[in-house]
């Protein structure tokens, strides 16, 4: 006989707890979730919404001039909305499929899967950001250099616009970094720790 | 009868599942509160899905953990809860004793040192659960199921030893 089966028998006749009448539990059916699915739930949309906005403020180059940026342009434009499309896609199919009747491994994946499908998203928004810095910084310096110029300064105005777009790009990651250090740390701790725990249970 | 109804009389009839879980995922009055609350509610939306489909308590216990497991955001930090007042607890809930079953008491004790999915483990284990059952709960196979059973009783054992009450 195991010698936790004397803590069995004990634990199974346990009745020593609060008890929690009919009219106790018809007031917390009333009352709203406030489970983590429902906080990434609300953080995802807000990030969702952020990404459409952030495109709005892309930099624009002056189309008039060169109608090679002007198909790039469009392009680039054509290739964003499809893959905001895909995200938001994708990020819904995977939150409906998040069913606390799922076995614990299961409901684990699908929600860091949601997760994930978010923080994707946002990456992809930061790189297409650097993306359209990146197009304008090269339609800027086709204009602007100056072949009368001596190269010497058409040079050192090629690595100060480089220098500036390194800036700004190093400063969307690292505010993108804080970001997520300070809203997902606590919040998916847990959610990681416990997902780990299974599946290095299944490797060993 | 109504849906409502009807969900109500089951979970009070079988309450002490969800505060089985409850009580090994946290030694706070107040956390034990909210997770049930949390509990009730998961199991509530999941009702009309699960309506006969299997025996009550086998469907409470699988949502009753991962609610624990996965869901529950515990917005409360250990070192800032003030110790919890029995005597005006009291006015509300009658004849509560955490002490009253020393060894019960050193076992819930030894719990609280395992991690979440251990925890998870040792609760099914407790409540007669066969492995097949566990394996399906925590969604790993049942040779794996095993073998961290075995692990996870003898860490409870040697914490119950050093705690003497083994």
């Amino acid at each position: 006989m195991d010698e936790l089966d004397q803590f069995k028998k004990q634990w199974q006749e346990d009745k020593n707890f609060i008890k929690v009448d009919q009219s106790d539990i018809k007031t917390m059916l009333h009352k709203s979730s406030t489970s983590i699915v429902k906080w990434i739930f609300m953080i995802s949309l807000i990030e969702l919404s952020l990404g459409i906005i952030l495109s709005l403020l892309l930099p624009n180059s002056n189309r008039d001039e060169l109608p090679f940026f002007h198909f790039v342009d469009y392009a680039s434009e054509l290739v964003f909305y499809c893959a905001i499309a895909y995200f938001i896609y994708k990020f819904f199919k995977s939150y409906t499929s998040i069913s606390s009747t799922n076995s614990t491994k299961n409901l684990l994946n699908s929600i860091l899967e949601t997760r994930k499908h978010v923080e994707n998203y946002i990456k992809f928004n930061i790189y297409f950001i650097m993306y359209s810095f990146f197009v304008a910084f090269l339609e800027l310096t086709i204009r602007k250099i100056d072949l009368d110029h001596k190269w010497g300064s058409n040079l050192l105005m090629i690595i100060a616009f480089a220098v500036c777009i390194t800036l700004v790009a190093y400063v969307f990651i690292a505010i993108f970094k804080f970001y997520y250090k300070i809203v997902y740390r606590r919040l998916l701790r847990k959610l990681n720790n416990n997902y780990e725990e299974l599946n290095r249970l299944e490797q060993e | 009868m109504n849906l409502e109804q009807e969900f109500v009389i089951l979970l009070e009839k079988n309450q002490n599942i969800v505060h089985k879980i409850c009580k090994i995922y946290t030694d706070q009055e107040d956390v034990h509160k909210d997770l049930f609350q949390e509990i009730t509610i998961q199991l509530w939306h999941s009702y009309p899905k699960f309506r006969g489909e299997a025996k009550f308590s086998t469907w409470a216990y699988r949502i009753g953990l991962n609610t624990a497991i996965s869901l529950f955001r515990n917005k409360k930090r250990k070192l800032s809860i003030i110790p919890w007042d029995q005597a005006l607890e009291k006015i509300s809930y009658e004849e509560y004793d955490p002490q009253k079953d020393d060894q019960l008491h050193y076992l819930y004790e030894a719990i609280q040192h395992l991690n979440d999915i251990e925890k998870a483990l040792i609760y099914l284990y407790l409540e007669d659960k066969d492995y097949t059952e566990i394996a399906e709960t925590l969604g790993i196979s049942e040779v794996n199921a095993r073998v961290k059973m075995n692990r996870t009783k003898t860490k409870l054992k040697e914490i119950l030893k050093k705690k003497g009450a083994l």
